[in-house]
Order: C-alpha cells, then sequence, then structure tokens
C-alpha cells in the first residue's frame, strides 16, 4: 500500500469509527430512560471535558504550548461574560487583549 | 423528548451561534489545513479529512500519530480522543425524534461546540440549536482547511494576531454560562481543570481529555447508586 493509500484508508476508517460513536447513543438506548446515576454523570460530563478542553488547549502536552500572555484577555472574557455581555464581544476582548500584549512584550 | 423540557431557543439561535463557533474555529481549521500539508498529506486528502471527519482534535491526532507511529498509532489516538462522543451521544438520544435510522444520522450532527451550545439547564438538547449550529459550522470547517492546505499561512501569523485564542476562549464562555446554570458542577469543573493540567504534563492530549472526563463520575455520588 502506498503512503497515500494508507493515509486515505486511516481517514475513512477514522470517518467510520466517528460516525459509529455519534450514532451509538439512539441506536444502543433507543427510548429506554437513563438510570439516575448514568444521567448524572452525563449531566457532568460537559463541564468535565469543557474545563478539561480548555486547560488542555492553554497548555499543551507537556505544558509546552503554554503563554501567560492568553491570561489576561481569558480574564478579562471571563468577567465580562460574568457582567452579561455578549459572548461574541467577551471573545473579541480576549483576542484583542491578547494580540495587544504579544505586540508589547 | 421529555414533554417538560425549556423550549428551543430556535433555528435563528442555532445559526448564530454556529456562526460565532464557525469563526471561532475558522484559526484552528486553517491550522490544521497547513499542519496536515506540512507533515507530507496531500491537500485534497486533508481536505476529505475535514469534510468527512470533521472533528479537529481527532484530526490533528491522526496527522501526529501518523508521522510518529503509521497508521494503526494515528486511528488509535485519534479514535481515543473521539470516545467522549459516546457519551455525548448517549446524553442526546432522548432529544432526537423519529426511527433509530434517523436519530442516528441526526446524532451525526453533535461536535463539541455546538453540542455544548445547545445543552438546557435540565440536561436535555435543543435539537434545532444542535442541527443549525452544526450544520453552519462545517462548510466554514471545510473552507478554513483548504485554506490552511492550499496556502500553509505560518503559526506565528495566527498567534501574533492573537487568532489563538478564540478555541479557549469561546469555550471558557460557554462554560462559564453552563456552570452559572447548574452551580453544582462548579467543583467538578475545578477538579477536572486539575486533572487535566496534572495529566497533560505526563500524557497526551487525547489521553489527558479523557482521565479528566472520569472526574464526572464524582457526580454519581449523592443519587443513590453504587459509583
Amino acid at each position: 500500500m502506498t503512503t497515500t493509500t494508507t493515509m486515505l484508508v486511516a481517514v475513512f476508517v477514522l470517518a467510520f469509527l466517528n460516525f459509529c460513536y455519534k450514532a451509538s447513543g439512539p441506536v444502543i438506548l433507543g427510548d429506554r430512560p437513563l438510570p439516575p446515576s448514568f444521567k448524572a454523570l452525563i449531566d457532568a460530563l460537559p463541564a468535565a471535558l469543557l474545563a478539561a478542553l480548555i486547560t488542555i488547549n492553554l497548555l499543551g502536552a507537556r505544558w509546552e504550548h503554554f503563554d501567560w500572555r492568553f491570561m489576561p484577555g481569558l480574564a478579562a472574557a471571563a468577567a465580562l461574560r460574568l457582567l452579561g455581555i455578549a459572548q461574541i464581544v467577551c471573545i473579541l476582548v480576549a483576542v484583542v487583549g491578547t494580540a495587544g500584549l504579544r505586540a508589547l512584550t | 423528548m421529555p414533554s417538560d423540557t425549556p423550549p428551543s431557543e430556535g433555528w435563528k439561535a442555532g445559526i448564530r451561534v454556529g456562526v460565532m463557533i464557525a469563526l471561532a474555529g475558522l484559526p484552528i481549521s486553517i491550522s490544521f489545513g497547513a499542519f496536515a500539508v506540512s507533515n507530507g498529506w496531500p491537500a485534497a486528502i486533508v481536505i476529505v479529512m475535514s469534510t468527512i471527519v470533521f472533528s479537529g482534535s481527532a484530526q490533528f491526532a491522526l496527522v501526529t500519530g501518523f508521522a510518529s507511529g503509521g497508521m494503526i498509532p494515528a486511528i488509535a489516538s485519534a479514535t481515543l480522543l473521539n470516545l467522549r462522543f459516546i457519551p455525548l451521544s448517549i446524553a442526546t438520544a432522548s432529544s432526537l425524534p423519529g426511527s433509530k435510522l434517523r436519530r442516528a444520522i441526526e446524532a451525526q450532527s453533535i461536535v463539541d461546540g455546538a453540542w455544548f451550545a445547545a445543552q438546557r439547564p435540565d440536561g436535555t438538547i435543543d435539537r434545532p440549536m444542535l442541527l443549525t449550529a452544526t450544520l453552519f459550522q462545517w462548510p466554514l470547517w471545510i473552507a478554513g482547511t483548504a485554506v490552511g492546505a492550499l496556502s500553509k499561512p505560518s503559526t506565528e501569523f495566527v498567534d501574533k494576531i492573537g487568532l489563538d485564542i478564540v478555541f479557549p476562549a469561546f469555550f471558557l464562555v460557554i462554560l462559564i454560562d453552563s456552570l452559572r446554570a447548574r452551580r453544582p458542577l462548579i467543583p467538578i469543573a475545578l477538579a477536572a481543570t486539575a486533572v487535566a493540567a496534572i495529566s497533560v504534563h505526563w500524557l497526551s492530549a487525547g489521553v489527558s481529555l479523557i482521565v479528566a472526563s472520569f472526574v464526572a463520575l464524582w457526580a454519581i455520588r449523592g443519587t443513590g447508586e453504587p459509583s
């Protein structure tokens, strides 16, 4: 198999498994209600995953991606969101703040 | 679908969220296209990947794994990272109408940003929001990948104008919204942050994500069932 063919096979295998993962809920569970413990787990999963995604994205593997100049922009975005400012404005403030800080340092 | 679920925010809200997520994801998709091509992937295959996989973290994992160990490690790392879609799919199942086949197809709209945004305070999923937000993200994800794969902008340029903060900032505001609606989950989010920070120092990003997600098991306490 050539490298290009191997790459194509890898892409299609990943796409197929991805399809199966996402279809698993409706196909396996159907209309059955979730047990309370599983419901509690599912309710908590987004918060845990989101917090982990943010942390991992900021730090990177072996913390090699960490840049302290992210922090003021993120803190400003969080504070503005807590004050009820629109999401897109919060994100723009984070972008402008981070770019500005990088330009200054 | 439960009859006492809150009303949907509607398709228009889904479009708004979808466009916002798509714009937030644009620098990531451009970076991915450039990253994959610089790792020896033909631009056409990279664009096909974004079209049929449509999962940023898994796509990065596939390219990284392929460069370091070939097809098997690449698929293993990418699929491990996407294991999170199984519980998300299970959580979504009751919010989708129709036959199993139709629901299985609609469940393909589960992608991180849209799914998190479509979460209602009662734990159900706002179906119009999920479907619309994903449908608006998808073409921009493909377009961004194509731009990156064909033009290969430097990561320094993306970093210089602050676009690398878009993804964490977007997820942060969604997390804040989620925790304001469900304050008992704040300790779980904090614990997941700590576990992710520690584990990513030693493990790959994909494995760290799964390790940190186990913190959600803490929520089972108090439900009267063994964990």
